[in-house]
């Protein structure tokens, strides 16, 4: 039996846009038989914490490509498998695709663009 | 279980380099980035000494971290180049505050000058102003026109040799798919090319040090550097077709990391067969900026705005760049078309 595990967790480079604009979040894991890994962190986070647009952050059971997740501060590519995870932090480099354009406006300035998020 | 640095085998390492799958350590992976930006520039020639370099600065990732490696490498290799950073102010009502707040600091960080040119100063007509004349039904032609060309209009203005940008490997490659997509074979050839040169004189020539870098790579330097960036500066409006684009590619990235360089390989060695037709360029005769005809598209939108007539540039009018450059009232019926609309 694995006891609660308390993380901290940040979005950054737009993926905080995703969770009420929040940046950094203190959670608890609930205790489980199993040591936690991070799909299964990530079904937790669209769970308990993703308020908008799950698809901009999660692809089938992984976060959407290009997102980039660090463990501890290092890439989770790096990681075989995560034995002592206290910080996360997930950066999305593109925010620009958080800003809707209507369909029918073909501009590519960006004064429409700031005029629709205004 | 940490995993070890595979270039220096001492430090934990920090990330898995998706161009080479090697695992390094901060300081290596610094090193190795740094060293791929000098090779690109050596290997291409992209500066010459005593140049005047303009750096286009947006306050977003890319420009910044392009910032602090061009200031690193000017004085580890001594290019002899003088650096500055190079911004432009659309004159939107709070739309740059932050961004332009960051690159300001940025100048501070990194002890380069910094020019903001305001469209103020480029056109003598702000965004804002323009809206007010135009309508916001009308405004993006003037948008896409004037934004295309005012780095260069700043460029000139101060009489810098070369700009460079903050382009990277997955924006070159999104833009190879875009124009394959689209058949564009001009701009095919334009987007892979590393530097492009100045045509008709006036245009300052472009330059990408950072064309061969992921954006992983540019994210995570600058994030373990720690360089103050705006996160929500872009240097592309949100575009439908290049999210697609980019998507698709993201997808090929997370199976196949060598895919974005794979696609920026395939635009480069793509070679047109003779007889295609590509499009002549001339230039502009009034401030000599590429244009196909006598007038570019951002001349023609200003000489609409400052003769009360805002249409001018919208549509095509080319029968009218003939008075329009001597300078000839128009008749009562062509300006009639062209007025604003009613409000
Ligand atoms: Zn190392
Ligand atoms: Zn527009
Ligand atoms: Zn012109």
């Amino acid at each position: 039996m694995a006891a609660p595990l308390s993380i901290n967790l940040e979005f950054g480079g737009g993926a905080e846009l995703l969770f009420d604009g929040v940046k950094k979040h203190t959670v608890t894991l609930p205790s489980q038989s199993e040591p936690w890994d991070v799909k299964q962190l990530l079904v937790w986070i669209q769970q308990n914490l993703l308020k908008e647009r799950p698809e901009l952050f999660v692809q089938g059971d992984s976060v959407r490509p290009g997102i980039l997740v660090l463990i501890n501060d290092a890439d989770w590519e790096l990681m075989v498998s995560i034995y002592a995870m206290f910080a996360v932090t997930c950066i999305m480099p593109w925010k620009r695709f958080l800003v809707q354009v209507p369909t029918n406006h073909k501009c590519n300035g960006i004064y429409c663009t700031v005029y629709k998020r205004a | 279980m940490p995993v070890q640095c595979s270039s220096c085998a001492k430090n934990r390492a920090v990330l898995k380099r998706p161009k080479t799958g090697h695992s390094l350590c901060k300081e290596c992976f610094f090193c190795a980035f740094e060293e791929e930006v000098h090779r690109t520039i050596v290997a291409a020639e992209l500066f010459k000494p005593g140049e005047r370099v303009g750096i286009a600065a947006s306050g977003g990732k890319d420009s910044t971290v392009l910032a602090h490696v061009m200031k690193v490498l000017n004085e580890r290799y001594s290019y002899g180049l003088e650096l500055m950073l190079l911004s432009v102010d659309e004159g939107i009502t709070g739309y740059r505050d932050d961004s332009l707040e960051t690159v300001k600091r940025n100048q501070e960080q990194y002890e380069l000058p910094l020019k903001i040119v305001s469209y103020e100063e480029l056109y003598g007509w702000t965004m804002d102003a323009i809206v007010k004349q135009v309508g916001l039904k009308n405004n993006c032609t003037f948008c896409g026109v004037f934004r295309r060309q005012a780095l260069d209009r700043g460029a000139i203005m101060l009489k810098v040799d070369k700009i460079c940008t903050g382009h990277n490997a997955d924006d070159v490659a999104e833009t190879v798919l875009m124009n394959i997509l689209r058949g564009d074979i001009a701009r095919l050839r334009r987007c892979t090319a590393i530097s492009t040169s100045s045509e008709g004189d006036e245009v300052v020539p472009r330059c990408k040090p950072l064309k061969y870098a992921y954006e992983k790579e540019i994210v995570l330097y600058a994030y373990f550097k720690k360089l103050d960036y705006f996160s929500t500066e872009c240097i592309y409006s949100p575009n439908a077709y290049r999210g697609y684009a980019r998507t698709f590619l993201k997808d090929l990235e997370s199976i196949r990391p060598s895919a974005i360089m794979d696609v920026i390989h395939s635009g480069e060695n793509l070679s047109v067969r003779d007889g295609v037709k590509m499009p002549v360029q001339g230039t502009c005769s009034r401030c000599g900026y590429i244009s196909s005809q006598a007038l570019c598209k951002a001349c023609v939108l200003l000489e609409g705005l400052n003769r009360g007539l805002p249409k001018l540039g919208i549509g095509k009018h080319h029968r009218l760049h003939g008075k329009l450059l001597s300078q000839e009232p128009l008749t009562e019926k062509e300006e009639k078309k062209l007025k604003p609309p009613e409000f």
